[in-house]
């Protein structure tokens, strides 16, 4: 029994096979298309399936290579049952597989969506684009959805978002451009480190950043900075859609050196009179003010518009369309906004996800106390750091611990409640 | 019954409580690839061991590997249990943020489930190391090892439940945490009793889930994946954990229970500073000296006054360390008790013997 279970879980994970088969794209979201016919009704990617969990593109997709094989969800639901029993443990440790299967090929997983770094393709001094080849288990994705992607450096996995930058390929590669953040583990690591041959994990693809599935006829698209990497995968489908879209694309960005796809940009702009594309640079003519984006607004008119970039940017993008009465016609992506840290030591706010309340914490006390103060009662036993008992899972946000002033401010690490204080808005999990 | 952290002046203790805190925050300062690395390592060597036991058990005929598989499949379970399990329980690599080494989900190989081992173990016995009355790893409810305890007949008794509890110790582990003591033979007045009483339902039907599928796999599931080998596969596993059981009931004995360590009132340990915790956690604890080997098979347990001290700390690097906690224990006039295993155990067992009968008055007044 257990070598026919190795057998199955080989026949399924294997190699890293172009993904054209007719699982993988009926699991996702239509392409857009020009042709004007209505898209499938289960496949709407801006539905309220949506979500940021990671399962938007996959809401009829497996979660595992183990239930590939049947094809009616009841039947995977059973499958997936008595595979994942803990009944059959240890034959079924998917960690203890894929540490196996890892030792044949690294991209090898029943889990979990490997990939190899094809290329590492230099776009400007601080960006760089990475070229995926995922596993059997990615799922695809559709222009302008975003990826959690785990690296491990120094012994610790770090989790990050980025953007994928290239539609749907038929060659399987995924493209996802990083940009080097001062300080940024992940991005650092990316930009500097990542050479080809190397592996990394991904999530599924999630987001609704997406295009309609039915291409209208004008589309307006505006980024700053790093925000350009998921619009770049919407300008590249409607390129390759070659239908009658006329677009107007403004990118902001510091410089012309700056400008990450610069050369791609100006081939487009050169090659097809549909699409207009205005750089901004701010080295020469200072920031969009809100005059320049609120005629940017004006010129949108109804047209759907796509935006992408830093907080502060969005705010003002989101003004101009509300004051130009377009509001509903404005999608954003954004993302990882990092936690910004307040040593002013004041009064943080704290959102309790599984209670769904929010409560307040003050300056140096413990998030153990302040949640009990709030009238929630997590889990907890010697109160002192020992037992870990009220470990719980830091979703955002800055911490401190009390004992010896260490700074957790990666997202998704554990922290223990009765020694750890806020330094900043914190989301955790409790 | 003077107690040796008594004569430390309050600056002394403070003092240790900055030296023990500088120590450990610069282990986690140094965290990283090495760490990951060892963990990695071992899991790796239990899984394999445990594959090549479990096979040998399955395919073999002879005794020879049937002897084998019994000793691989042995050094599987007991590496799981005591390097990965209860390290990994501890939260020793949590900052790894990788989920299969993740302190609150872990399940180890064995009939205790983990959220109640974390209760006990984590919670009251790295808490409360050694308060009588809170500390209930204290002789486990059944054997007295200290003078302080009371005298009870069954403790004439305890060189015998030592040895029963030693081949049954991964059961006696189990229901630790559902306090039987108190359950059975508690009053009704008193308040941890009651508390025990209205645990125990849930409790226990965790405890029968986790010790049945422990049951389910060692003797149902790998003897019928090879049916005509099913008796040597049961007969096999079964000696693995027994030999599991009494190789974790020995170490963990030489833990606390050597001639020198102390026990502790709740009065005393009232009103603790982090310093008094320090001292009392290596005035409980005992070493064993021995190989860097042994110390993995132990799960370094073999330096359980490093563990108690930093029980959070990636269990390998205690050895490292172990030369400066000694050295401010001598420094500060502290005993840091070590040994060799014989003389540990022999320790153990000498006290075991000892205490079985009752403390003549004269003694505990006197001692």
């Amino acid at each position: 029994m257990s070598v026919l279970f190795s057998v199955q879980v080989l026949t399924e994970t294997i190699g890293s096979v172009h993904k054209c088969s007719p699982m993988t794209t009926s699991a996702n979201p239509e392409p857009p298309r020009t042709d004007g016919q209505p898209p499938r009704p289960s496949a709407s990617p801006t539905g309220p399936s949506a979500s940021p969990t990671g399962r938007s593109a996959s809401s009829t997709g497996r979660s595992a290579s183990l239930t590939r094989r049947s094809a009616s969800p009841n039947g995977r639901s059973s499958w997936t049952r008595i595979l994942s029993s803990p009944w059959l443990s240890p034959l079924n440790d998917t960690a203890a597989i894929d540490d196996l299967l890892g030792l044949v090929d690294p991209t090898w997983s029943v889990a979990a969506v490997r990939a190899r770094v094809v290329s590492v393709n230099r776009e400007t001094d601080d960006a760089s684009t990475l070229v995926l080849r995922p596993n059997r288990l990615w799922l695809g994705h559709v222009a302008g959805q975003h990826v959690q992607l785990t690296v491990e450096t120094g012994g610790r996995r770090h989790v990050r978002t980025f953007s994928i930058s290239s539609p749907p390929r038929a060659d399987g590669l995924v493209h996802v451009t990083v940009k080097r953040r001062a300080g940024g583990k992940v991005s650092s690591w990316l930009a500097d480190s990542a050479a080809a041959g190397d592996v990394v994990t991904l999530s599924n693809p999630a987001g609704d950043f997406v295009l309609p599935p039915v291409l209208p006829p004008r589309i307006v698209l505006v980024s700053a900075g790093s925000g350009i990497t998921p619009v770049m995968a919407l300008l590249r489908t409607i390129v390759e859609a070659g239908g009658p879209t006329d677009v107007l694309f403004v990118h902001t960005s510091r410089s012309r050196r700056d400008v990450i796809f610069a050369h791609e940009l100006e081939t487009i702009a050169r090659t097809h009179p549909r699409i207009e594309i205005r750089l901004h640079l701010t080295e020469e003519s200072g920031r969009l003010d809100a005059a320049q984006i609120s005629s940017i607004a004006a010129e949108a008119a109804g047209a759907p518009a796509f935006v992408c970039g830093p907080e502060s940017f969005m705010t003002s993008v989101r003004s101009a369309w509300g004051s130009a009465g377009n509001a509903e016609h404005l999608r954003f992506e954004w993302f990882g906004a990092p936690a910004r840290e307040n040593i002013g030591g004041e009064a943080q706010s704290i959102s309790a996800e599984h209670s769904g309340t929010r409560f307040t914490a003050l300056a140096g006390q413990s998030l153990l106390v302040a949640a009990e103060n709030a009238g929630l009662r997590p889990l907890y036993g010697c109160r002192i750091g020992v037992c870990h008992t009220c470990k719980c899972h830091k979703i955002s946000g800055v911490t401190e611990d009390l004992r010896d002033g260490r700074i957790s401010d990666e997202p998704g690490e554990m922290i223990q409640l009765c020694i750890s204080t806020a330094r900043s808005d914190v989301s955790i999990e409790i | 019954m003077k107690s040796p952290a008594s004569n430390l002046t309050r600056e002394q203790i403070d003092a240790i409580a900055i030296e023990l805190d500088g120590i450990r925050d610069e282990i986690l300062g140094d965290l990283g690839e090495r760490d990951a690395a060892h963990i990695r390592r071992v899991v790796r060597l239990a899984r394999a061991s445990s594959i090549a036991g479990r096979s040998m058990l399955a395919f073999g005929f002879t005794p020879v590997s049937f002897g084998a598989g019994v000793a691989l499949l042995s050094l599987g379970k007991i590496l799981e249990n005591m390097e990965i399990g209860h390290n990994v329980m501890h939260g020793q690599y949590d900052w790894m943020n990788d989920p299969s080494l993740d302190s609150k989900t872990y399940e180890w190989d064995n009939v205790c489930d983990s959220s109640q081992w974390r209760h006990y173990h984590n919670y009251e016995h790295h808490t409360f190391t050694n308060v009588l009355g809170k500390d209930r790893d204290v002789g486990y409810g059944i054997i007295r090892v200290s003078e302080d305890q009371y005298w009870h007949p069954k403790h004439l008794m305890q060189p015998v439940s030592n040895v029963l509890l030693s081949l049954l110790f991964q059961w006696g582990v189990g229901i630790h945490d559902m306090d039987p003591m108190r359950v059975m033979l508690g009053s009704k007045d008193d308040e941890e009793s009651r508390a025990a009483r209205a645990e125990f339902p849930a409790k226990w039907r965790q405890f029968l889930r986790k010790a049945g599928r422990q049951l389910f796999k060692d003797y149902v599931l790998f003897p019928l994946l090879t049916p005509w080998n099913a008796p040597r596969v049961l007969l096999g596993n079964l000696s693995a954990n027994v030999i599991r059981n009494v190789w974790t009931n020995v170490i963990i004995f030489c833990g606390h229970f050597p001639e020198g360590t102390r026990v502790y009132t709740q009065e005393e340990t009232a009103t603790e500073s982090r310093g008094d915790w320090y001292v009392r956690q290596m005035q409980g604890s005992a070493n064993i000296e021995g190989s860097s080997w042994f110390h993995v098979m132990t799960g370094h347990l073999s330096h359980q006054i490093e563990h108690h001290l930093f029980p959070d700390l990636p269990a390998h690097r205690y050895p490292e360390i172990a030369g400066r906690v000694r050295d401010l224990c001598e420094r500060n006039g502290l005993p840091y008790n070590t040994g060799s295993f014989a003389e540990q155990y022999g320790s153990v067992l000498s006290r075991i013997f000892r205490f079985a009968l009752p403390t003549r008055a004269t003694q505990a007044q006197t001692a």
